[in-house]
């Protein structure tokens, strides 16, 4: 993880005074709602349905043991004792006193968490791959990449006032795991004889207008990735539209003016700039790097050895076969994995965890995984550098604390946002809808039979939950004043095969849903070829096979 | 000594400004010596892009800042490259507080201008 400097330090706690002081402005009526209202919003604090909910960063989705203690000591004095992991792999209390907040900001910056530009229109959280610097197709590791774009963005004094909020994230492996395309920049690295290269996707990003990215600059050199992030701000910035909130991503700017103007806006813009930003830039990214630290791991396991032990671990354990096969992958260095603690047991809110649990997660990390964890953006938690002969013993105290649910990638892992039980802006509740889901599949054998499938579910257009690009893409609608719900099939996240889901039809009241999503899962066993995915069945039968059936 | 910062609105006299408005008013304002950028709403962030690109464009004079701006924004309008501002008379104290407590956070990365 990346070890902060004083200076780091140093910005979190005077942010932290400084909303202090903005607050009690606020409550003694000397700062108007209207000017403390981005001013709350981009320290994370938005008013919900019940009371304030505070949305606190977790850079990357790293976080330390001491740093997850904090959270759950925090979620016991000040809310009801959990928190919600969520897709741009932050937390969320919700259930909080805006009079506390200025308290809280403090016990967090303790441990170096803040709330920093978790809401508003600014720059948000850079979000990656939660298998980063241990992903075995990885060519380059994203964090330090990550930690430039934290340090540029934060409290950037030109960017905090865009049209409408701004969304990047960083992939250094083959595989996508980090969903570039559906971001308003998304940067894939390469290593090149040496170098670290990256390409710009811009535009993407769901909501209510959902769009693929498109890669608008290939190949360059990474030092000058700031360079073309600060031109690329400043043109969204003078250009991007004002007059109407939902034409004011970066999105919409980039089809207005066609990619080829845009680069030439861009080009424009670069060539002003005045200072020597490419050797800041290449300083800056050998600084970071040194910061991070390694894991020191213990050499010389015989991967032959493990997995022989693992295999009779399985014999003798069907539960721990199971978790093996979902909820463990592989790790480049040798007997080593990476597990991940699933947020989704059945009748919890996908994503919730509970201080206990927390705490755990935070012992465990300590023992198993070099004090450290990381929140994906499917709203789970990953221990990334567990010695494999280790598992067994892992998996012990986390079945025992309920954390072991064998359901990573499959059907019953839902993403799914906070929905109308908590989210003032939610058309229909999303929680209960994927806890009905989850019932279809108690039976595991008939889960693992289905295989991976992803289900996303959002309260509404916003697309919290990630619907467009899921297998299976639910969305809360709103119908006269009921709750229904939309459906979309074929999508995906990954950049290769980046889709936007196609609606199936006629929205469903809450209680067809189970049964639709059974039918749907039904003509998936039905037509699939040996191996094929939910994803390449659907584009191959195409959509109207899914949708005859569905509404048969 | 009052800080030089803060122009009182009643003081202001326009007409010795020029008023930049868009991208496209800087190529102007290269000739003269204070030029002047104004806010509506606080929120429409582009006024802190036209300040930097005033900088970055070689601009050296005076940048004054007026309209609706709000006070929690002075810092950021001061890192930017703003060196005065328009405020109402019984807004002086609480100005230079928020002011003071600014704070530069990566500013080597962020092109702040001194
Ligand atoms: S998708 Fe809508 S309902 Fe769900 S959390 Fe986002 S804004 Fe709220």
């Amino acid at each position: 993880m990346y070890a902060y400097t004083t200076q780091d330090r140093e910005v979190i706690e005077r942010r932290a005074t400084q909303f202090r002081d903005q607050t009690t402005r606020y409550l003694n009526g000397e700062l108007s709602e209207e000017v403390f209202l981005p001013i709350r919003l981009q320290n994370g604090l938005y008013v919900q349905r019940h009371a304030p909910m505070l949305r606190i960063a977790i850079p990357y989705g790293m976080v330390s043991s001491a740093q997850l203690q904090q959270l759950a000591s925090i979620a016991d004095t000040y809310d009801r004792g959990y928190l919600h992991v969520t897709t741009r792999q932050n937390v969320q209390l919700n259930w909080l006193k805006l009079a506390d907040v200025p308290n809280i900001l403090d016990e967090l910056a303790m441990v170096n968490l803040h709330a920093i530009q978790t809401s508003g229109n600014c720059i948000r959280n850079t979000t990656t791959d939660a298998y980063a610097g241990i992903a075995r197709d990885e060519d380059v590791d994203p964090r330090p990449i990550c930690e430039l774009i934290r340090q540029w963005s934060t409290l950037h004094p030109e960017f905090a006032f865009l049209p409408r909020k701004f969304k990047i994230a960083v992939n250094g492996a083959t595989e996508d795991r980090a969903a570039i395309r559906f971001h308003d920049i998304g940067i894939q690295l390469r290593q090149r004889e040496g170098d670290i290269q990256f390409q710009l996707y811009v535009g993407g990003g769901l909501g209510r207008t959902p769009v693929v990215g498109q890669a608008v600059f290939d190949w360059l050199p990474i030092e000058a990735l700031l360079t073309y992030l600060d031109a690329i701000l400043r043109v969204y910035n003078l250009n991007g539209r004002r007059d109407n909130k939902y034409k004011a991503r970066i999105k919409i700017l980039v089809k207005a003016l066609g990619v080829d103007a845009f680069q030439e806006e861009v080009s424009r813009q670069i060539e002003l700039q005045s200072f020597d930003f490419h050797s800041i830039c290449k300083t800056k990214i050998g600084e970071i790097s040194q910061r991070f630290s390694s894991p020191s791991y213990v050499g010389g396991l015989d991967e032959l050895e493990l997995a022989q032990t693992l295999k009779d671990t399985g014999l003798r354990n069907k539960r721990f076969a199971h978790w093996l096969t979902t909820n463990v992958v592989g790790h480049k260095r040798p007997g080593y994995r990476a597990v991940t603690i699933s947020l989704k047991s059945k009748n919890n809110a996908p994503g919730d965890i509970t201080s206990d649990q927390l705490r755990l997660v935070a012992e465990l990390a300590t023992q198993f995984s070099f004090s450290e964890a990381r929140m994906t953006h499917q709203q789970n938690i990953v221990l990334a550098d567990v010695n494999g002969f280790s598992l067994e013993a892992l998996f012990n105290q986390l079945d025992a604390a309920g954390l072991a649910t064998p359901n990573i990638k499959t059907a019953n892992d839902i993403t799914c946002c906070p929905g109308g039980d908590f989210c003032a802006l939610a058309n229909a509740k999303s929680i209960p809808v994927a806890n009905q889901i989850q019932d279809l599949f108690d039976d595991t054998d008939y889960l693992y039979d289905i295989g991976e499938l992803k289900i996303n579910i959002s309260g509404c257009m916003n697309a919290c939950g990630h619907h467009h690009i899921g297998d299976i893409g639910i969305l809360g609608v709103d119908k006269k004043g009921r709750e229904f719900y939309q459906v979309s099939l074929g999508g995906a996240a990954a950049s290769k095969k980046a889709t936007i889901g196609k609606i199936l039809g006629p929205s469903f009241s809450e209680e067809e849903i189970p049964l639709v999503v059974q039918k749907l899962i039904d003509i998936y066993l039905a037509k699939r070829a040996d191996g094929e995915s939910f994803y390449e069945l659907y584009h191959r039968v195409g959509h109207s096979a899914f949708k005859e059936a569905v509404y048969a | 000594m009052p800080n030089t910062a803060f122009i009182c609105q009643e003081d202001f006299v326009k007409t010795t400004h020029l008023e930049i408005l868009s991208e496209g008013d800087i190529e102007n304002a290269l000739g003269y010596e204070q030029v002047c950028i104004k806010f509506s709403p606080f929120t429409n962030g582009t006024a802190f892009s036209l300040i930097k690109l005033l900088r970055l464009r070689g601009f050296v004079g005076n940048i004054i800042v007026e309209g609706e701006y709000a006070l929690d924004q002075l810092p950021y309008l001061k890192q930017i490259g703003a060196d005065q501002f328009v405020i109402r008379r019984n807004e002086f104290a609480t100005a230079e507080d928020i002011l003071s407590r600014g704070f530069d956070s990566y500013d080597t990365l962020q092109g702040v201008i001194r």
